[in-house]
């Protein structure tokens, strides 16, 4: 039997998308005429509708997660002798949740199945639900930070519920801590001039980095390209994984920006998930602003627990163990968290030997830091890391590793011809200056008020062709709706 | 909500930027076409043998009524020259009829019972002729011409309402910007230059070559009548209720290509793709030209431009034989004749 996704869903409400204009305009509409107890429970139903929009199951799984990991986190705050075993248990039920689906979504539970009984396959295949990945590992992280009583667990199931659930960063994170975000839950929220203008300014860049950006970029990229590299021109093969990764990057950065842009109208301030990875020194550097809120969850639940570990077993700074395993283990599991696919374990693999390089780099004798080096030396050494990431995206975009080794051969084998004319390389590589430019000044005003430090006129320019960019994207690429790259995890 | 004064200064500024710009831009644009600085923008649809060809027909209405309309695929494109066609009809009828060729490259019968719709709301002609062929209803080939009814400016002529398709009927600085994307497009602008080269005013494809290799494997191995071209044929049988005269002609291929088209076997061609059109068709009671076996009496070989297209000697022979037979339709149809002298219309 064909397994066949069920569809129960109203509609898969895409965040770019005129029927998720029209839900924000009633969950904002509706917010602001409420106190901030029903503004609460107000966005809670709006999530879970949200949730359920793409499909209902997903809103149920969603709401048990919530009422699971609040009872886990009143037992581990109420308990003294079993609250230990209650994290456990907490972080247990999560992670095999997420494994589970993550192996069922990728096929491995429906093999199995099969295996074990002769032949019978699932009637139904087993979707990952809508941000399950990302609002799981913000539960484990809430309830180690109860466990480690770095914050109090909450008692209000409509404010806690809100914190897992809340529906501008449900779908692809950022995945956020319960100190970032309860407290402004908690709290009376303003929305007043500077929220409703970074909010604004957020919502503009992130459409520009998806529309008129990753859009443009996303030209280069034609479809079955990294799948069978031999039926395009070795050119065409160069310039797919030379802007694989800025592509991914405005698409992924284009959806942080608009969520978090649509966050602070409601006066809540969601994390950043990027800092302009691509001026990155080194590859430590580059996971330091790369999904900086992924990046974050496992250098503090995965990276410094293995350290300590092996700190308490005395193994020293400089011993193999020391070096090896933590950014191994670290990601290998981001690896996983992305898919249950031996290429995206090779990418956790080649993305802990970078990281173990750069730490023995660093830990030579005479070792200066990039950031106290020439500025054309730090050029070259953000060039540097940029070619290093080149294997990883083979890896990331092939989706196996009998595809990405395909495809790397295929990069040192000529013929065909090329696709894409000169002509057609104006746009991209006009959209490849404007990232380029987008990230400077980001790096020097900040993600939010980049704009905001130039003269008022020149601000009015800006912002007006920021729009007009936007909506000729919109008009020209002519679909309805645009999803993201990372919603897919 | 806690906004206190100023506040909004930046988006005003923007939106009155945008005000600027829009209304300069749409100035500067019509200036400069009214002192022939440059040509109107074309409309900038994903095909630009469409956008030609509207915009000649704009331009031709402007002066007079289009009487007929013939649509298919590149097969008659190259097949009707409507010069040709009209004269003819004149020495056989003494009536004058304004023809256009608005056929398109790549369409099938699906999108042309939605092009068809468009062509009747939009320049509301006595006749339309639809030239039709095996591919045509294969759905081997219907992918190609999706985009065209995907278009923005096309569902808005089928009053399916949509900004996009709104600002390119109306804003010519609209189209000019879609122009500066289109000029970046290598494959857009190959057909818009390929097509200014041959295409004659009256929407005529003019091939000149006379290469007859025929391919042995099958051009369409499994055919079956796809369903949505039988609805787009359907679309335009229906477009008869709109007052339109409604001919159905069958496109020729090179009868020594035959045996190859349909399923490797000439057999399959008439069972499998004629004898089911025409028994689809019966119900409207719309006249079903075919052409298939007088072709190869009709045309020399050198009169083919491939074994799918004729070049412009075949186009002449093939439209003076439409002509008589449209001719002689029409003449038989009393009701036709009825219509045609009343000048029905909205002419």
């Amino acid at each position: 039997m064909t397994p066949q996704p069920i569809r129960f869903g109203i509609m898969n409400m895409e965040i770019i998308s005129l029927p998720f204009v029209y839900f924000l305009a009633a969950a904002l509409g509706v917010y602001h005429l409420l106190p901030r107890r029903g503004q609460n429970i107000w966005l809670l139903l709006c999530s879970l509708y949200f949730a359920a929009s793409w499909r209902w199951e997903f809103a149920v799984i969603l709401g048990s997660s919530i009422l699971i990991n609040y009872l886990i986190a009143r037992r581990i705050a109420a308990g003294i002798l079993h609250k230990k075993a209650w994290l456990w248990a907490g972080i247990g039920l999560n992670t095999a949740g997420l494994l589970f689906f993550r192996f069922a979504a990728t096929g491995y539970i429906d093999l199995i199945l099969r295996v074990l009984s002769g032949g019978t396959s699932l009637s139904t295949k087993i979707l990952l639900p809508i941000g399950f990945s990302f609002y799981t590992l913000q539960a484990i992280a809430y309830l180690v930070e109860v466990y480690q009583k770095q914050i109090s667990p909450e008692h209000d199931l409509v404010d806690f519920g809100l914190f897992l659930a809340y529906f501008p960063h449900l779908i692809s994170g950022p995945i956020e801590r319960g100190k970032n975000l309860l407290p402004q839950i908690k709290q009376n929220r303003l929305v007043g001039n500077n929220e409703l203008a970074e909010g604004g300014w957020l919502i503009l860049t992130g459409l520009f980095r998806k529309l008129v950006i990753a859009g443009t970029l996303v030209t280069l990229l034609p479809e079955g390209i990294f799948a069978r590299p031999m039926e395009f021109a070795a050119s065409d093969r160069w310039i797919a994984i030379l802007i694989y990764g800025i592509w991914l990057y405005n698409d992924f950065a284009g959806y942080t920006g608009l969520v978090r842009g649509i966050s602070l109208l409601f006066g809540i301030r969601l994390s950043p998930n990027f800092k302009q990875p691509f001026f990155a020194h080194n590859m430590l550097d580059f996971w330091n602003r790369w999904h900086m809120s992924l990046s974050f969850w496992l250098r503090d639940y995965i990276f410094f627990p293995i350290q300590r570990f092996l700190i308490r077993r005395g193994f020293s700074a400089g011993k193999p163990a020391r070096i090896i395993l933590p950014p191994l283990v670290t990601m290998l599991v981001s690896g996983i968290w992305h898919n249950a696919t031996l290429a995206l374990l090779a990418w956790g693999a080649l993305h802990s030997l970078y990281q173990m390089a750069d730490h023995l780099i660093s830990q030579k004798p005479g070792f200066i830091s990039p950031k106290k080096q020439p500025r054309w030396k730090q050029i070259l050494f953000s060039l540097r890391v940029y070619c290093l990431l080149l294997p990883t995206w083979m890896l990331f975009a092939a989706g196996s590793l009998k595809l990405a080794a395909g495809f790397c051969l295929s990069l040192f084998t000529g013929g065909g011809t090329t696709r894409f004319r000169l002509l057609e390389l104006v746009f991209p590589m006009a959209a490849l200056m404007v990232s380029f430019f987008l990230d400077a000044f980001q790096e020097k005003h900040g993600e939010e008020r980049t704009v905001f430090s130039f003269p008022r006129p020149v601000q009015s320019v800006v912002v007006g062709l920021g729009i007009l960019c936007v909506v000729l994207s919109i008009l020209w690429s002519n679909i309805p709706s645009a999803a993201f790259v990372y919603q897919g995890f | 909500m806690q906004i206190t004064p100023p506040f909004g200064g930046v988006l005003l500024g923007a939106i009155l930027f945008l005000i600027v710009v829009l209304l300069t831009g749409e100035g500067i644009v019509r200036l400069g076409i009214q002192a022939n600085l440059w040509p109107e923008p074309l409309l900038g649809t994903a095909n630009a043998e469409m956008d030609i060809k509207v915009q000649a027909l704009d331009r031709l209405v402007k002066q007079q009524p289009v009487d007929c309309l013939f649509l298919g695929s590149s097969q008659l494109d190259t097949a009707i020259n409507p010069g040709v066609f009209s004269d003819e009809y004149q020495k056989l009828t003494g009536e004058t009829l304004h023809c256009y060729n608005f056929s398109l490259g790549t369409l099938t019968a699906g999108p042309a019972g939605r092009i068809a719709t468009l062509l009747v709301y939009r320049y509301h002609p006595k006749m339309l002729v639809l030239g039709i062929s095996a591919r045509d209803f294969s759905r081997d080939f219907g992918e190609l011409a999706r985009p065209l009814t995907d278009d923005p400016w096309v569902r808005h002529n089928l009053t399916d309402q949509n900004p996009g398709g709104w600002l390119t009927e109306n804003s010519l600085f609209y189209r000019f910007l879609g122009q500066i994307r289109v000029a970046l497009d290598p494959d857009y602008q190959a057909l818009r230059s390929r097509m200014l080269q041959q295409l004659a005013p009256d929407g005529f494809l003019q091939y000149t070559g006379n290469t007859l290799t025929i391919d042995t494997t099958s051009f369409i191995p499994k055919f079956k009548l796809n369903a949505e071209d039988l609805s787009g044929l359907d679309e335009v049988m229906a477009l008869k209720d709109q007052g339109v005269h409604i001919i159905l002609l069958e496109v020729p291929v090179y009868p020594g290509f035959l045996p190859d088209y349909v399923e490797g076997s000439e057999r399959k061609y008439y069972t499998a793709f004629r004898a089911p059109v025409q028994n689809r068709i019966d119900v409207y009671r719309v006249p079903f030209i075919y052409s298939q076996e007088e072709i190869g009496s009709l045309i020399r070989d050198s009169q083919w431009n491939d074994v799918k297209h004729l070049n412009t000697s075949g186009a002449e022979s093939f439209s003076v034989w439409v002509a008589r037979k449209i001719a002689g339709v029409l003449q038989h149809d009393t009701s036709t004749h009825t219509i045609w002298n009343n000048e029905y219309g909205n002419h």
